[in-house]
């Protein structure tokens, strides 16, 4: 979406805190191909990864040791197990820094509703990593429903399912404690924040279920009503390959898009063949997000997403746990 | 019966997965369980369980794991891409687990090995006193060489159960139940004329029932049991289930020569894809993914070129009369496993669950 203009100003100095999974495959590749920042800083706790890093970074600081780094950055990326995320980011802001968070921003609304008035208190930018609003495609539907391309906005079926195989080096995404919960809270951000994104409504009916048995759920469902009579369906599985398929039901037509093949888009009339709606291009949604928060910070502006959106997808989860029944899997108990 | 801690060795499997669920859903309690790889602990997650890192080579994360349990189940075993690391796993494996079990004085050790210790062409009846066949099948033979360290463990006085199951079936079942709906449903079975081969499904809460058994029955410390379900069937019958399953046309059947023409059709479209994926698969991934929402039909044909029809190595394993006795797991544990339909329609309500069908 936006580009940083180098010639601006000074770099910005970044500071990455979390250098595992997450940090190793998406944040450290782009991080060195954006313009207008010098990463200064890396912040983790394991030696062994710190080692690794060592060698492959010139850095001003790197460290297990958050305050020691404080005066080498501008701004950080926090990109650690997610119920981190909060302390973290506090004590960022409360330094003036600058954050650019992993998803989940927070584990709690209150956490997160903390956090905002503390950016806005200090002035400070606060940014989440919902990357998927970066897709061309994705903006594209937000387009196609503000503008009533297609007529009204009928309901929605939203269904992502892959198996599991993020490399997690902790493992805390496995423990509630630590992660919040599981697929709803982790890949289910994703598509809600879409959602809400897109029918920016308020939400009548609500209904969640899962399949967690003491432990964190893999399979979430959740029917959802907003208050123009949209409704829809949201699937997420972390334990089985699902149609992945986001399908958004017009008056007109029907829009379909597949987060797994992001670059393209289709429309779909009756019984014609469906339409490509964008021409398949190149995309990095990580690179755009890094770069509008980037933007952000040298122009004051807010950034893409702004964090009271987080918030509202945070208190939807919320309250999908708070109401939770477990999801009828007769093949458990025969 | 099952102690105050259990620990499972392969527990982000197939088996060992269900074992868990069982032993929390049935019985509350949270096994612990040896993990080497995070990334497939997705179903083990959702329920309570204590999770070790670490796997059956490394000494020190087993020995955390088993220390202070009472009953081991102990389903890990070589599943790599390498065959000498697959048998070290699997042996070595075993040894660790094993030793350590009874350092730690476990009153159960249940072992699950496989039928595939009777090697790829078994007689006609087998039942335990048949004998192993060490062959070309690497699996079969470590599982073999797994079965005697038991055995050497149990002279020094482990409690060892060992349990060969069959063709395992049900919900998460990766090769019997995941891999044919895929293929039905891709049109990649064909019934060849006289293959008329006999499958022994046993489904996935039947054979943890009997490990269950075991551990109640003290007659099962050192025995060795085949867990296979109530009778045998067709292999035909068994495919015909899932394409009733998947609403799938029931296969064809077809004459020999005609599937071996198609083979070779077959043959030279699979190794040039196999060559293409090498070098080009995230291109050809997305040329699929467009064909796929444009012309499903195309894409349809293609999977049955590509994916379809019986492979050479498998018409002799489907041809098998083999049926495994399972009179001595009536006898001493009082096994009785349900009929094959009833385990399938589970299977039906798992698969439509998450898509498959």
């Amino acid at each position: 979406m936006f580009d940083t203009h180098s010639e601006y100003r000074d770099p910005i100095r970044i500071g990455l805190v979390g250098a595992g999974a997450i940090s190793q495959q998406s944040y450290l590749p782009v991080l060195e191909r954006v313009p207008g920042i010098i990463l200064t800083s890396i912040v983790d706790i394991d030696p062994e990864v710190l080692d690794d890093l060592a060698k492959r970074f010139s850095l001003e600081y790197l460290g297990p040791d958050l305050n020691q780094c404080l005066a080498h950055i501008d701004a950080a990326i926090v990109a650690t197990p997610n119920h981190l995320h909060f302390p973290l980011c506090k004590t960022l802001l409360a330094a003036g820094k600058d954050v650019l968070c992993e998803k989940p921003i927070t584990t709690t609304s209150d956490q997160c509703r903390q956090l905002i008035d503390l950016a806005d208190a200090c002035s400070l930018k606060l940014a989440v990593s919902h990357a998927r609003r970066f897709y061309r495609a994705t903006q594209r539907i937000k387009q196609i429903i503000d503008g009533h391309e297609l007529g009204s906005l009928i309901s929605f079926e939203l269904i992502e399912g892959t198996i599991f195989s993020w490399p997690t080096v902790s493992g805390f995404i496995f423990d509630r404690e630590q992660s919040g919960g599981g697929v709803l809270i982790d890949m289910g951000v994703h598509l809600l924040d879409l959602l809400l994104w897109w029918c920016p409504r308020e939400i009548v009916h609500l209904n969640y279920q899962d399949d967690c048995l003491g432990g964190v759920e893999a399979y979430s469902k959740i029917e959802i009503g907003f208050s123009d009579g949209i409704k829809g369906t949201v699937k997420i599985s972390r334990i089985s390959v699902l149609r992945n398929l986001y399908t958004l039901h017009f008056e007109k037509g029907s829009v379909e898009w597949n987060p797994y093949y992001p670059k393209t888009l289709y429309l779909l009339r009756g019984h014609d063949r469906p339409i490509r709606l964008i021409t398949p291009r190149k995309e990095d949604p990580m690179r755009s997000l890094i770069s509008d928060f980037i933007h952000a910070i040298q122009h004051d502006h807010e950034p893409f997403i702004p964090a009271q959106d987080t918030l509202n997808v945070i208190q939807l989860i919320e309250r999908c746990y708070q109401t939770r029944e477990k999801l009828s899997l007769e093949w458990l108990d025969k | 019966m099952f102690g105050r801690k259990v620990f499972i060795s392969g527990a982000t499997g197939f088996i060992g997965g269900r074992i868990a669920e069982r032993l929390w859903l049935d019985c509350n309690i949270a096994s612990r369980c040896l993990v080497r790889n995070l990334s497939r602990a997705a179903r083990l997650a959702r329920i309570p369980v204590v999770m070790i890192q670490g796997d059956v080579l490394n000494r020190d994360a087993t020995e955390k794991a088993v220390r202070g349990c009472e009953t081991v189940f102990h389903c890990a075993f070589g599943n790599t891409d390498n065959e000498d690391l697959n048998a070290l796993i699997t042996e070595e494996g075993t040894r660790n687990v094993g030793e350590l079990s009874l350092e730690n004085g476990v009153s159960r050790f249940i072992y699950l090995s496989s039928v595939a210790v009777y090697g790829p062409r078994p007689p006609e009846n087998v039942d335990e006193e048949t004998p192993t066949q060490f062959s070309e099948d690497a699996y079969g033979n470590s599982k073999i060489r797994a079965e005697a360290i038991c055995e050497e463990l149990a002279e020094r006085g482990l409690p060892v159960t060992v349990i060969r199951p069959t063709v395992v079936f049900g919900p998460f079942s990766p090769i019997w139940t995941v891999g044919v709906i895929k293929r039905i449903t891709a049109g990649g079975w064909e019934n060849i004329q006289g293959m008329d081969g006999l499958c022994n499904p046993v489904f996935i809460d039947d054979l943890t029932e009997s490990l269950f058994l075991c551990v109640k029955e003290d007659q099962a410390v050192g025995e060795t049991f085949i867990i296979s379900g109530e009778r045998p069937i067709l292999w035909k019958e068994y495919f015909d289930a899932y394409a009733r399953t998947g609403n799938a046309p029931l296969p064809k059947t077809i004459s020999t020569g005609r599937r071996m023409l198609l083979e070779l059709l077959r043959r030279p479209a699979r190794r040039t894809t196999n060559i293409l994926r090498k070098y080009a698969e995230p291109q050809l991934v997305d040329i699929y993914s467009s064909m796929n929402r444009l012309s499903p039909r195309l894409t349809h044909k293609i999977d049955r070129m590509f994916r379809g029809g019986i492979r050479d190595e498998e018409i002799d394993k489907f041809s098998q009369k083999t049926e495994y006795s399972i009179a001595k797991a009536k006898r001493i544990l009082g096994y009785s496993p349900r009929p094959f339909n009833e385990g399938m329609a589970i299977t039906a309500d798992w698969l439509r669950h998450h898509e498959y069908i």
